[in-house]
């Protein structure tokens, strides 16, 4: 029962903080201008814009993608998709650029749109497959399980409502890193889907709630082993595991040396940068998260678990809390005799109360959705808003989300950083731009004799191939480090690339096969060879590229770039590179539809693959 | 175009189960590139060199690797780590051919690697770790010296290993090393560095990225397939050619062409180098990952002069070593992966005949805390490692062992161990075999000189 209240209680604050937060959002409190670029051709003489206190501008005629092309505000909108969603559609492009690209409201109806669960859809596709969910006793089949988890993400990342809100979770899935790389995440697929509905519930919520909410989650509990983790006990030489304690402080909230509110690194006085921690408060931490254990744990040294084990957050055992007083940031003392629960949430709260968690928090959120780059004052300006989203709030993460796309910086490109702005696109957004582009799925057995199909996104082995898959880092630093820049990189310029730690020969020919796979599967003569051989075993379904309005586009070689290249590259292709590309297709029939076919899928794949693409602007 | 059919090769071979498994790499019969035979026995097959780096990702917990057995000592030992502690009857002993203090015993999860050392194929080498000057308790506790920058922190510590540099850009020792040793191979596409786990800072940094190839080795472009004379290919090969040559003023678009690039063409050389020369016969555990890394890495090998390689670095990195919980568990089944791993690895330079070529050695972000938390340890940071190869003076125990009691002068706090020997004179000392002259050595690593042995004596020279 006291569970239960613990729970009710943290749902509660997570309303009150979205309520606020949404509240907030509609006084326009985004701590930035919203630029108001102007059509460029269609002669409405909208402002364009999308500030609420506005009167509503007359909304721009329609266009066709192939017509958008020089359209300032068309392209916008394209760019804020690339930023906000896991890829431009052709109806979302659309979509909001007849809304005069009003990203105020379009972010308002993705903070109001249902998350969608993937915990819910797993166990459903798990009960299709044949497999019992809450049967733990299948362990042989733990990687089937991954691969019906896999689906589930693919399915909501590409073709989920909530992209916005996915985005950002996954985002945050890069911050607050398990994975079940690990052996201590072994068959616990189940428990990996519902840490992701942690990150989706809190996308837009208040980063203390997601902290507490990681801290008690059982799956960080195994994976950074603060489960079971026990107070000092002299007879038999135990003290408490620092694991969370240390890398809570570290990669979730303040890092290891004090940084200003721009992200710069604080230098003391003799010129060094200043640790924020020292091992005797990584010392405190680790005393703070002892007592801890399963949810359904009925007696602390309980060595079994089920069902809920794995989803519940974790409940306290005081008699294994170490109740001496502890030192934390700031100097600051809990007193002794504190029950678990008050030390942990005084505790969450010093960790959060430090001042490097605004700068340290945004600009990683800034590098995922926007930039690798920032410039000082971006980080600055969404530091203060993390501070404070203009109710005295800290921490409201919908609040920095839309600060993060709406901010100058992030809307209109500088001449002065054109040629390090932007970020090389993770694989898992390059994938999820192209199926979102053209509406990939395809049906799938998910049983063994076949005997059930269903339409899905099986991309499961690939991610293993090309070095990225949600929750599949190799270890708890993320798949590449924020701050990832070799030397002797760039030609001596100051920037750092985080994606460019996983781009090296192995993965770059994973991705461009499974790229090219996607592509080239919308040739039926290739799809029924990958049906032939496709069953239940495999680890990724023959999904093809639908091409659509595509095909008639092609019987014009202009219209067709033109189209391409605003829906895959937000109008930003070279000339040199589309000349490329216009002689590769002419010598293809425009007359004949199957050659158009050709034409479509290969200017599609040039693109794809392409330098210029690789990067987001 | 009439002729357009392309095809879609390699991915049959891919979507089963077992692709997570080491599996050959696709070649393709119709492949018209021909190998540079320029390349094929420059210096003659004897002159070749290899460093093997085995990374124990997230910080190996020596101290229950090698163990004393020593009534005394492994009392000492076993009161510090109570239940974590390896029973003495289970230690394998050991019989080093130096005299050592104290008898010590392997962990019982590696019988074939006690066997090595018996036959003087592998040494041990007590508390490395990540120092700029040595480095006393006194000098701790009273700031005295200075000091890797965060020691404890995972990412710090590996990248202070792998590079010897406390600055923010830095250069990895490898790479410092093939910077200045690259014109030894007759080929110069190919990176003396290879990397069967993806970026490390132990190889990047200079003139050359170290060259990533998966254990399943090196797949073909299924889309593109350079070399298949069919017009499709030879059309869109042409077409994606001309997009990577277009110069880019984005730097990492210019990074991702430069990447692809080096790929394509390098796929096509070293596909072709491995299956002319075949796999090598020796068994492998096919279950454990780092077995098929090294497998592949012995493949390379075979192939080396094929590929007109002379000197090259090897990184294998292998996770799941920060055994902060169920150690009891989990780290026997980490010994025992090592175990078979290395042994397999040791034979199969057997039967290439160059076992005396090969020096395979460990490395860890740190040690572990002799103190138990309950069911794991913490963050150290001096730790034992291992060498292994007809180059290493083998059967040995080099450095000091420290003592591992609670308290003692090699305790900082809950058994950190303070490093009696530097990564630099670890590292010194393979970079000597592997052929840097002295004054090379010196260059790559700058802070040897605060240390009094600059080759600590566990490899043959000459």
């Amino acid at each position: 029962m006291r569970l239960m209240g613990r729970v009710v209680a943290l749902l509660s604050r997570f309303f009150v903080a979205m309520s606020l937060a949404l509240m907030v959002a509609c006084g326009g409190g985004g701590g930035s201008s919203q630029p108001a670029p102007a059509p460029v051709d269609n002669g409405s003489g909208s402002s364009g814009g999308g500030g609420s206190t506005n009167p509503p501008p007359a909304p721009p005629e329609p266009l066709e993608l192939k017509e958008m092309l020089g359209n300032e505000l068309a392209l916008d909108v394209t760019r804020f998709l690339t930023q906000a969603t896991f890829g431009p559609t052709e109806s979302e492009i659309k979509a909001l650029y007849e809304s005069s690209g009003d990203f105020e409201t379009w972010i308002d109806d993705q903070v109001a749109a249902a998350p969608s669960r993937i915990l819910e859809g797993l166990d459903a596709h798990m009960q299709a497959s044949g497999l019992d969910p809450l049967n733990k006793r299948n362990l042989e089949l733990d990687w089937q399980k991954r691969m019906l988890m896999s689906d589930i993400f693919w399915e909501r990342f590409v073709h989920g409502e909530d992209q916005l809100r996915q985005r950002v979770a996954f985002a945050l899935s890069q911050i607050f890193v398990i994975s079940d790389l690990s052996d201590a995440l072994f068959n616990d697929a189940r428990g990996i889907a519902n840490y992701h509905d942690i990150m989706t519930e809190h996308a837009f919520g208040n980063y203390r709630d997601l902290l507490e909410a990681v801290t008690l989650n059982p799956m960080m509990g195994e994976y950074l082993s603060m489960v079971r983790n026990e107070k000092t006990d002299v007879s038999r030489n135990i003290r408490p595991d620092e694991n969370y304690a240390r890398e809570m402080m570290q990669l979730f909230t303040i890092g290891l040396v004090e940084l200003n509110d721009d992200g710069a690194v604080r230098l003391g006085g003799d010129g060094n940068p200043i640790p924020t921690y020292d091992q005797e408060i990584t010392k405190a931490f680790a005393s703070v998260f002892t007592g801890w254990m399963y949810g359904n744990a009925p007696y602390w040294y309980w060595a079994d678990w089920f069902n809920e084990s794995t989803t519940l957050a974790m409940k306290p055992f005081e008699a294994y809390h170490d109740t001496e007083t502890k030192t934390l940031l700031n100097g600051e003392v809990l007193p002794a005799g504190q029950t678990a629960e008050q030390d942990l949430d005084a505790a969450l709260d010093n960790v959060f109360g430090h001042q490097n968690v605004a700068p340290f928090v945004s600009k990683q959120l800034i590098q995922r959705l926007v930039t690798s780059n920032p410039s000082p004052g971006y980080v600055a300006r969404i530091s203060a808003v993390f501070n404070d989203n203009g109710s005295g709030e800290k921490g409201d993460l919908e609040a920095v989300v839309r600060a993060i796309l709406l901010d100058d910086e992030a809307r209109e490109l500088s001449p002065d950083t054109r040629d390090t702005f932007g970020k090389l696109k993770e694989p898992v957004l390059k994938f999820t731009s192209l199926m979102r582009a053209f509406h990939v799925e395809a049906f799938q057995p998910l049983r063994e004799d076949g005997s059930v199909e269903r339409e899905t996104v099986r991309f499961f082995w690939p991610g293993y191939d090309y070095g990225q898959r949600p929750y599949g880092s190799p270890s708890v630093f993320n798949f590449y480090r924020p701050d990832y820049k070799p030397a002797n990189a760039f030609g001596g310029a100051d920037v750092v690339s985080p994606e460019l730690q996983i781009l090296n020969e192995k993965n770059i020919t994973a991705a461009s096969n499974w790229g090219g796979s996607v592509v080239f599967n919308s040739y039926d003569f290739l799809r029924d060879g990958c049906e032939e051989d496709l069953d239940f075993e495999a680890g990724v379904g023959c999904l093809y590229a639908k091409f659509e309005g595509e095909i008639e586009l092609a019987k014009n070689t202009d219209e067709l770039l033109d189209h391409l290249n605003v829906l895959m590259m937000s109008g930003g292709m070279s000339g040199d590179m589309r000349a490329v590309i216009a002689d590769h297709i002419e010598p293809f029939d425009p007359n004949d539809e199957q050659q158009r076919l050709y034409r479509v899928a290969e200017a599609t794949y040039l693109m794809w693959m392409s330098p210029e693409f690789a990067v987001q602007r | 175009m009439k002729d357009y059919k392309p095809s879609m090769i390699g991915r049959r071979n891919f979507i089963r189960r077992s692709a997570l498994a080491a599996v050959g790499s696709s070649s393709f019969s119709a492949l018209t590139t021909q190998f540079n035979l320029a390349h094929a026995q420059v210096g003659g097959a004897d002159d070749y060199r290899a460093l093997v780096c085995v990374f124990l990702y997230g910080g190996n917990d020596a101290f229950n690797m090698l163990v004393p057995r020593s009534l005394g000592a492994h009392t000492t030992y076993a009161d510090t780590r109570r239940s974590l502690a390896i029973a003495r009857e289970d230690l394998l002993p050991l019989n080093p051919a130096n005299s050592v203090p104290a008898d010590y015993g392997l962990h019982p999860q590696m019988p074939d690697l006690k066997n090595l050392f018996d036959d003087g194929k592998l040494s041990l080498i007590g508390n490395v770790g990540t120092l700029i000057e040595p480095t006393l308790q006194s000098d701790y506790v009273n700031k005295r010296v200075e000091l890797p920058p965060q020691l404890f922190s995972h990412n710090d510590q590996q990248n202070f290993v792998m590079s010897l540099q406390s600055n923010r850009n830095r250069q990895g020792w490898a790479s410092r090393m093939a910077d200045l040793m690259l014109d030894t191979n007759a080929n110069q596409n190919l990176s003396m560095n290879i990397t069967l786990s993806g970026s490390n800072t132990f190889q990047t940094g200079g003139l050359q990225a170290p060259y990533a190839i998966g254990s399943g080795g090196v797949n073909d472009y299924w889309s593109l397939q350079p070399g298949n004379p069919e017009e499709w290919s030879v059309r869109r090969n042409a077409a994606y050619d001309a997009l990577l040559a277009q110069s880019q003023s984005h730097l990492f678009a210019t990074e991702f062409a430069r990447t692809q690039r080096r790929s394509i063409d390098l796929g096509v050389e070293l596909r072709q180098a491995l299956n002319a020369v075949g796999a090598p016969q020796t068994a492998f555990d096919g279950s454990s990952r780092l077995a098929s890394m090294l497998r592949m890495v012995s493949h390379l090998i075979a192939a080396r002069s094929q590929l007109g390689m002379k000197r090259q670095i090897f990184f294998v990195g292998i996770g799941d070593y920060d055994t902060h919980g169920d150690q009891i568990n989990r780290h026997p089944t980490l010994m025992n992966e090592l175990n078979h791993a290395l042994t397999s690895f040791y034979n199969v330079t057997v039967e290439l005949g160059v076992s005396d070529k090969v020096t395979t050695f460990t490395a860890s972000d740190f040690g572990r805390t002799l103190t138990s938390n309950g069911d794991g340890t913490d963050h150290g940071w001096g730790s034992h490692q291992m060498v292994m190869g007809d180059g290493v003076d083998g059967g040995k125990i080099f450095g000091t062992m420290p003592e591992l009691a609670i308290g003692s002068n090699d305790d900082i706090g809950e058994g950190r161990i303070i490093p009696t020997t530097s990564v630099d004179q670890y590292a010194a000392t393979l970079a000597g075999w592997y052929g840097l002259t002295p004054s090379q050595i010196a260059e790559v690593f700058p802070t040897l000189a605060n240390f009094n042995d600059a080759d600590l004596g566990f490899m043959h020279f000459g």
